[in-house]
């Protein structure tokens, strides 16, 4: 029963986009109405399904997953491409905040979209289509057909909406991320065959299930793991994106409209981390090993760079863009610290970044959408204006830095905690002091990352009002949020709670899918370097009893 | 013995048309009626599309074969048969109001008998028929080409064309004398009775005798005689003068008959030649692909002119063919691996399908006095002509290899087949060469990318200034209606297709082509549960 209703979530907002497309005559009233219903409908689809994931479970079974042959009558190619869908402790939380922020999404679009209406609402559902597609395939094939599905609809919902120079930033958001995802397809096509030579030329499996299982067995050559690593880095790492890697995102961000940044910002940069840890850690354990000084670096150098460019930003829209390169640079440090802390905090941390972070984007739609700036300079003091707009704003930053009780704490503190205890207690022999290091530098960040938040709110919500001169031309008079703006941003604020208060409704549920993605590169990773080759998970070191937060 | 009656049983559809194109170019000396021609071909195009679907014992999904003196017909010969087929109608229907009404019995006519040409190429057997295939493309295109328009571009675009294509088919009957030279008959695959080109390399590969070494010099002449059809490098020259002076039909047709055509004599000969002249073959495509993308792919980036782009964007999907036949001819010299030729059959279907609806659509777009040639007039299209400008931006995009559209699952069949020869590590040589071929083919294709959403970002996102005539008359619209339904259908449900290509790779790398229709082939490349017989499942 779950299972279908897992399809009908994925397919509503392709109907929902051919409903809109239908109703087009009616113009921007009718599509409006047919969104909102769709992405309310699909919400409450994926939200019984998050809540009747299995709880604490040990098991890493997929749920409510559909696999029926697609591609697979194929005579004698032996070529097998399922349409295969589930929910994983992995995936699910990405599928429950992609239903989650298209609400939002379609409620900030509410009247600034006033040009092809129809249009707007239907690429915005096809992108919806996209992400839940995304977060649940269990193809690879499939998994990239939706990875590039979620390119198209934002091409051309920055392309046609956006601000002044949409069409430089459209495009190179989009060659960009095709550059890469074109290398990790090699990557995953190199994986898929490597198999079809293990299998007695059989069979090209596409399920990563099976490709998973096969590659414990039978891993990768060193030489060729490497290689196909940095295939899938290049566009997972595009994606994400690690420094240096991220000059596309505060362009597309800062030409996008409102939505468009809320969704960019809140789950398409997280298909890059997801990558990882679908694809790299564990398909590649040894490789991901070999790389993981370099990438901690490279987020350690990201979260950084990207709090000191946030600093000195003027824009609103590009502020928060970088503080996504920093914030993201922590996803990605978590991530390859490899132990059960670290990796868990980075998951959690990608939710808490797309709460926080699309909260954030939202509100600066508003802001744009009633002042026609982002200019910093010229605003200042909107709490006395709109005491509500400025509630949720300084509830976002709070989230966003990092306040204890709020989300934001709960996945930084175990990011941190994991990089240090990768530093101080399970560094690979001759690593530590950079290790310690890069732990360092991690929470320099946190300091940074308050200072250019807490200032923005200061500048821009307190202090004497200043308003631009040119406003209420289109919305006089300009004031508080109107009742659809509060529940755009109401469900993200109970989200920045329940994470804060009880992480372990959601940690507990991620644990064992994570533990079996990370443990075989974790394994590697204990070890010198010069006795890494065919090493069985048995070596993994006792000292990694699965920890539990409280 | 050679010419039999069963040899032209199998030719029913092909001599039919030559009739019809005849009667259609004798006819229009009696009438100019041009909705009566137009239909009148598209009506010989169906009978002979039902000839072919109801007298052939072998479906394109089965891996067998008939051959019969100079013609084999296989999944190869069917598919790349139907694709011709669907080229004629597509065509017909574009110049059902923009041919000039004067001369349409003509362009009809020569389009029918270049139809009749690709249609020869892909089921010839034997050296003379397919070089005769060959300039039954090449002949007609000359007269179209000055039938499109009289300016001293199209002449200049002509006389290049006309200069080079025979400079090339000079190239190649230099190839294929040298072959039959070396093995001593004109049949290309045979078996153990009747021998054939293939078999009798075989044979020399094992005891070369004084003419073997001349194999690698044929197989250059060959693929350079090919590569002018394929506009590959270094014969790519003459594509970019030629598509821009020319008509959009006209280049439509251009830039698809004559390569399906040359993938069709490159995969019966080039692969057949292999055993003989070992690895060169391989490095030869591998060298010319990665030239050829890359040369196609960089110019088009600074194109303005339509046809200009999709003449570079042409000459880089002929890089992307040598892809497959590097990686074909890498198995045939003994890597473990398979699917070059089937990717390069898939791959030239999806092609064509984009880009015939590409030219079909541009051809639309414009009226007969004035054709669509800059990429800014297509400016603000997407809100004056939403569904063209949706068609066009789903060739675009298929293209481009961006899932899930046709053209995607070429590309995956294309760079699975070399990266089969590549996911070797160190056991084989030819491995990092190929790493390095499917590296650049996948930049490649992020450059490609680019110029292909230029198209659609001046579509979708620039305001109009001026509307395009959009004079092309409800055929073009419907030609390019149908193209978009196809590379959106064989997208989401490819299986068919993979299929048929894969049954075609299985049938030309057998040992026993003319086996009889009801037996599985005995050395086929991999053991197959149940032998299924012709027919459709």
């Amino acid at each position: 029963m779950f299972s279908q209703q897992l399809l009908l979530t994925i397919f509503l907002p392709l109907m929902g986009a051919a409903a809109v497309l239908f109703v087009a005559p009616l113009g921007k009233g009718g599509a409006r109405l047919v969104a909102l219903a769709t992405t309310l409908l699909t919400l409450w689809c994926a939200a019984q399904l998050a809540l009747n994931f299995p709880a604490a479970g040990t098991t890493t079974e997929d749920f409510a997953g559909t696999d029926v042959a697609w591609i697979s009558q194929v005579a004698g190619t032996g070529i097998d491409i399922r349409w295969s869908v589930g929910l994983d402790g992995l995936g699910v939380w990405m599928f429950g905040l992609s239903a989650l922020l298209f609400v939002t999404a379609v409620l900030v679009s509410w009247e600034s979209i006033e040009e092809r209406a129809p249009l707007f609402y239907a690429m915005l559902l096809l992108l919806e289509f996209g992400c839940l597609g995304v977060f649940t395939a269990r193809d690879i094939i499939l998994f990239y057909i939706f990875f590039e599905l979620t390119l198209i609809p934002l091409f051309f919902l920055i392309g046609i909406w956006g601000s002044e120079d949409r069409r430089y930033a459209a495009s190179k958001f989009f060659l960009f991320t095709l550059a890469g995802s074109l290398l990790t397809f090699l990557g995953l096509l190199a994986i898929v065959i490597w198999d079809y030579q293990q299998n007695g030329q059989t069979a090209f499996r596409f399920s990563i299930a099976e490709l998973t299982q096969s590659l414990a067995q039978h891993p990768l050559p060193l030489n060729l793991q490497t290689l196909v690593f940095v295939a899938l880095f290049a566009g997972f790492a595009i994606k994400v994106p690690l420094f240096p890697l991220h000059t596309w995102l505060p362009l597309a961000h800062v030409q996008a409209p409102a939505a468009g940044s809320v969704i960019l910002a809140g789950i398409l940069l997280k298909i890059g981390v997801y990558g990882f840890v679908r694809f790299s850690l564990p398909m590649l354990p040894e490789a991901t090993a070999l790389a993981t000084p370099w990438i901690l670096w490279l987020s350690a150098a990201g979260i950084v760079y990207g709090a000191l460019v946030a600093l000195a930003q003027s824009d609103l829209k590009k502020l928060i863009a970088y503080s996504s390169v920093s914030h993201l640079g922590y996803c990605m440090l978590g991530l390859f610290a490899l132990n059960p802390l670290g990796v868990q905090g980075s998951i959690l941390q990608m939710v808490n970044h797309g709460i926080s972070t699309g909260g954030l984007f939202a509100v600066v739609g508003m802001i744009y959408e009633r002042y026609h700036t982002r200019q910093i300079s010229e605003l200042g003091g909107l709490a006395r204006r709109a005491p509500w707009m400025a509630f949720f704003m300084v509830l976002f930053t709070f989230s966003s830095i990092g306040v204890p009780g709020l989300n934001g704490f709960a996945g930084e503190f175990l990011i941190l905690l994991g990089m240090f205890q990768r530093a101080w207690v399970e560094s690979p022999a001759g690593w530590g002091p950079q290790f310690l290091a890069i732990a360092v530098l991690a929470v320099s960040g946190v300091v940074l990352g308050a200072w250019y938040m807490l200032w923005l709110v200061q500048r821009v919500f307190f202090g004497p009002l200043k308003e631009p001169h040119a406003a209420g031309e289109h919305h006089a008079p300009i004031g508080d949020l109107s009742f659809r703006e509060i529940a755009a941003l109401a469900p993200l604020a109970l989200f920045v709670f329940w994470i804060g208060l009880r992480p372990e409704d959601f940690l507990s549920r991620m644990r064992p899918t994570l533990e079996s993605a990370r443990q075989p590169a974790a394994a590697m990773l204990v070890q010198p370097p010069d006795a890494l080759p065919v090493a069985g998970p048995q070596v993994a070191d006792s000292s990694e009893a699965p920890a539990r937060v409280r | 013995m050679f010419v039999e009656w069963h040899t032209i049983e199998l030719l029913r559809p092909e001599i039919f048309l030559v009739a019809a194109a005849t009667s259609i170019y004798v006819g229009g000396a009696f009438t100019r009626n041009r909705a009566f021609w137009v239909l009148a071909a598209i009506l010989a195009y169906l009978v002979a599309g039902l000839a072919m679907a109801l007298g052939s014992d072998v479906s394109p999904w089965s891996a067998t074969s008939i051959s019969s003196g100079p013609v084999t017909i296989d999944a190869m010969s069917l598919g790349l048969r139907w694709v011709a087929l669907l080229l004629g109608p597509v065509f017909t229907l574009v110049a059902s109001r923009l041919a000039d009404p004067e001369l349409v019995s003509e362009f009809l006519g020569s389009l029918m008998l270049v139809v009749v040409g690709v249609m020869l190429t892909s089921s010839a057997n034997e050296l003379v028929l397919l070089f005769l295939g060959l300039e039954l493309i090449s002949i007609p295109t000359y007269i179209l080409l000055f039938l499109g328009r009289r300016d001293r571009a199209t002449a200049e675009a002509t006389m290049k064309y006309f200069f080079l294509s025979i400079f090339s088919s000079a190239l190649l009957l230099y190839g294929v004398s040298l072959m039959y030279g070396i093995a001593g008959v004109t049949l290309i695959a045979g078996d153990e009775a009747v021998p054939g080109i293939r078999e009798k390399f075989v044979e020399l590969a094992q005891q070369p005798g004084p003419l073997a070494p001349l194999a690698p010099l044929a197989l250059v002449l060959l693929v350079a005689g090919f590569g002018f059809k394929l506009a590959v490098a270094p014969l790519q020259f003459y594509a970019p003068d030629v598509y821009q002076g020319t008509t959009n039909a006209n280049a439509g047709l251009l830039a698809v008959a004559p390569k399906i055509a040359g993938v069709a004599g490159l995969i019966r000969l080039a692969i057949v030649a292999v055993p003989l002249v070992g690895d060169f073959a391989w490095q030869l495509a591998l060298v010319i692909a990665v030239l050829t993308m890359t040369i196609g792919n960089v110019s088009a980036l600074w194109q303005n002119n339509l046809r200009r782009l999709l003449a570079y964007s042409s000459i880089a999907h002929g890089g992307y063919l040598m892809i497959g036949l590097a990686a074909a001819a890498a198995t045939a010299a003994g890597a473990p691996s398979r699917g070059g030729i089937a990717a390069m059959l898939l791959y030239v279907a999806v092609y064509g399908l984009a880009t015939m609806g590409t030219f079909a659509a541009l051809a639309f777009l414009g009226s007969r006095q004035k054709e669509v040639s800059g990429v800014e007039e297509l400016a603000g299209l997407g809100r004056s002509q939403p569904v063209v400008a949706a068609a066009i931006a789903l060739f675009m995009f298929s293209l481009a290899g961006i899932p899930p559209l046709a053209g995607f699952w070429g590309k995956l069949t294309l760079f699975g087949s070399a990266v089969q020869v590549a996911a070797r590590g160190s056991e084989l040589p030819q491995s990092v060469w190929f790493t390095l071929l499917v590296v650049v083919g996948a930049l490649n294709a992020a450059i490609a990318a680019a110029y292909y959403l230029r198209v659609v970002a001046v579509m979708y996102f620039q305001p109009g200034t001026a509307q395009p005539a959009a004079e092309g008359g409800r055929g073009a619209w419907l030609a390019t209606a149908a193209c978009a339904a196809l590379v959106l259908l064989v997208g989401v449900l490819p299986g068919r297709a993979i299929d048929a290509a894969d049954e075609a790779e299985r049938t030309l790398t057998s040992r026993s082509p003319v086996a009889a229709p009801s037996e599985s082939s005995p050395m086929a490349a991999v053991p197959r549960a149940v032998p299924t017989a012709g027919g459709v499942r």
